[in-house]
């Protein structure tokens, strides 16, 4: 401190400061109500107090003018550089170029997931076809109350007022985001979690498939389970994949930094979470509905046509569209994720 | 009964040893420290939060399930129920951080924030992941694995943070340093009496630290604390010094002068 008036220091510099300070305070509250003045203002103070700071260490004064203007300095500089705030605009272009495009760039782990999950259904298959029994172990309990000839003569016929229909939509579509979120959180763990719980769901569709075959009940199963299953499915592959690609991140970083692979990975998995959400909602909406409605209501092959036209946009969608642009709006929705 | 700590109490160069820090270096090329979360903070900005939930969820069972009765429909309630806490129980942490700059109801109670790894805001983007991936940290009960993952990594990241680039900083607002002399006291007598002048010689580094110290926090330090340490430092000084203290001169006002003489000699 020798030579270095620390009295005069603070006197002549406080001021400005505490200027910072306060336009700190109103930025942080109202980033967009600033008049240019103030914004031109701002630039100056914001580059005197970093000077002022570094003085301050060269100098080593007081830590507590130090600690001052540290923190003034770490405010200050989060609003100088702020990132791009919200856009609400672009979650459609997100939804019908971003999303489909990114699904397209990462087709491989997305196709991993559907294998890994399709593993899962033919063990249940092959175990039901070999020992019956063992639905037990294979199937859930919801479905193990009635064997499918029971369940047939018990659905066929009935129809579900709105209200219910509704509510079992509704229960379906924030479950079904639930267990995406999960396989996409379980990448974590070196994507072994994601590929656990892939498999795992898989069983029980194999071993009700089958079941279903067995008892000759086939049809109804197939309409039972397309109209929703398409797009359900589908999305579980792509969180799925998302999934696997956190885990890709972690375990491959590359030429990378382990963090910074990981991180990119993340922020390019999210989207395919998020964006995949509404693929959801539609398919709870079809499960809590047609799905549950069956003939002689509904005719079988009235629902697997519904089956097949829901699953033909889904895919014309996800393979085709944002086709033009798709590296400009796949970098656009992707700016901020640095 | 409750003594307000003083802002700043745990200012960040003093406790850089104690405290994990992260520095941070700006294009000026100026290097500032954010102070880092610990668990127990953390925890605590949780444990808010989970009550903030909680209140948030009963609140619109209710208002849902009269609405329900109003309109004679179960089902819409339901729904719409269905649809409420999905969005309370998962989103809450996401958008909130994203809306309040890196902040949710616990952590601005708490004084916590989360950030960049380079001290910016936080992207949607970033504040979706961490709060998807919290699912895995909350593994296998209570936290452990994000617990683990926290005491583990240097920057106090859980599997959250790691995934989304972010850290949590403790926020502390520190109080601009008080001037020593303010200019309308700045006719100090102290400064033109020789035998003041030459004491003031004997005054060491250490104390003068301490006299320095304690009239710049000044004006943050609760006013019994800031009397008793005037009063402490002013009788040592008499002491060591054998400069008598007058008796219209307060305690705060003679250590005044005298920092204002010492830092003054020193320049000279």
């Amino acid at each position: 401190m020798d030579g270095f008036d620390v009295n005069r220091f603070i006197s002549n510099k406080k001021p400005s400061w505490q200027a910072l300070e306060r336009l700190v305070l109103d930025m942080e509250r109202k980033p967009d109500a600033l008049a240019l003045d103030d914004v031109k203002r701002f630039g100056k103070l914001y580059r005197a107090a970093s000077s002022d700071l570094l003085i301050a260490r060269s100098e080593r004064v007081d830590a507590s003018i130090e600690d001052y203007l540290n923190s003034l300095v770490a405010r200050a500089y989060a609003i100088v550089y702020a990132t791009q705030p919200r856009a609400p605009r672009r979650v459609w272009r997100f939804l019908v170029d971003a999303f489909p495009a990114l699904v397209r760039a990462e087709w491989k782990v997305i196709v991993l997931s559907a294998v890994l999950l399709f593993a899962g259904a033919g063990v249940g298959a092959v175990g039901i076809a070999l020992d019956p029994s063992s639905r037990a172990v294979l199937i859930p309990e919801q479905h193990q109350a009635f064997s499918p000839e029971e369940r047939v003569m018990r659905d066929e016929g009935q129809v579900a007022s709105a209200g219910e229909a509704s509510v079992f939509s509704a229960f379906l579509f924030t479950h079904n985001i639930r267990v995406t979120f999960l396989v996409f959180a379980l990448g974590m763990t070196f994507g072994i979690g994601t590929a656990l719980v892939l498999f795992y769901n898989g069983l029980p569709l194999g071993a009700l498939a089958m079941q279903y075959h067995l008892a000759g009940e086939g049809l109804f199963f197939w309409a039972w389970i397309l109209p929703h299953g398409i797009p359900e499915l589908t999305q579980i592959f792509i969180a799925g994949g998302a999934g696997l690609m956190i885990g890709r991140g972690a375990l491959l970083p590359g030429r990378q930094r382990r963090g910074r692979a990981l991180q990119q990975e993340a922020h390019k998995a999210v989207l395919l979470v998020v964006g995949g959400m509404p693929i959801l909602v539609l398919a709870g909406l079809i499960e809590g509905t047609i799905s549950q409605i069956h003939a002689p209501t509904l005719p079988y092959w009235l629902k697997l046509v519904v089956a097949i036209v829901v699953g033909a946009c889904l895919y014309v969608y996800l393979l085709r569209s944002g086709r033009r642009a798709p590296s400009q709006a796949a970098q656009g929705s992707l700016r901020n994720a640095d | 009964m409750l003594t307000k700590r003083p802002k700043g109490a745990t200012p960040m160069r003093e406790l850089r040893h104690i405290h994990e820090t992260l520095a941070v270096t700006t294009p000026e090329n100026v290097t500032f420290h954010f102070e880092l979360a610990g668990p127990s903070t953390r925890a605590a900005a949780w444990g808010v939060d989970l009550i903030v939930m909680t209140l948030l969820l009963s609140v619109s069972t209710i208002v849902v399930a009269l609405a329900g009765v109003g309109l004679g429909s179960n089902a819409v309630a339901n729904v719409v129920m269905l649809v409420v806490s999905f969005v309370v129980l998962w989103w809450y942490g996401a958008l909130l951080e994203w809306a309040l700059r890196g902040q949710t109801v616990g952590k601005r109670l708490l004084g916590l924030r989360v950030l960049q790894q380079n001290g910016l805001r936080i992207t949607l983007a970033q504040a979706v992941i961490r709060n998807l991936v919290r699912m895995v940290d909350l593994l296998p009960f209570s936290y452990l694995i994000g617990g683990v993952s926290l005491l583990l990594d240097r920057h106090r990241r859980r599997l959250g943070d790691l995934a989304a680039g972010t850290i949590v900083v403790q926020e502390r607002h520190l109080p601009a340093p008080s001037v020593i002399v303010p200019p309308a006291l700045r006719y100090n007598t102290f400064l033109s009496d020789p035998n003041v002048r030459h004491a003031a010689r004997r005054v060491t580094a250490p104390e003068r630290d301490v006299m320095v110290a304690v009239s710049l926090r000044r004006d943050s330090l609760p006013l019994h604390v800031r009397h008793e340490l005037f009063e402490e430092l002013a009788q040592h000084l008499e002491r060591r010094l054998g400069l008598p203290r007058l008796a219209q001169l307060s305690a705060e006002r003679y250590v005044l002068n005298l920092v204002a003489v010492v830092l003054s000699g020193a320049k000279a």
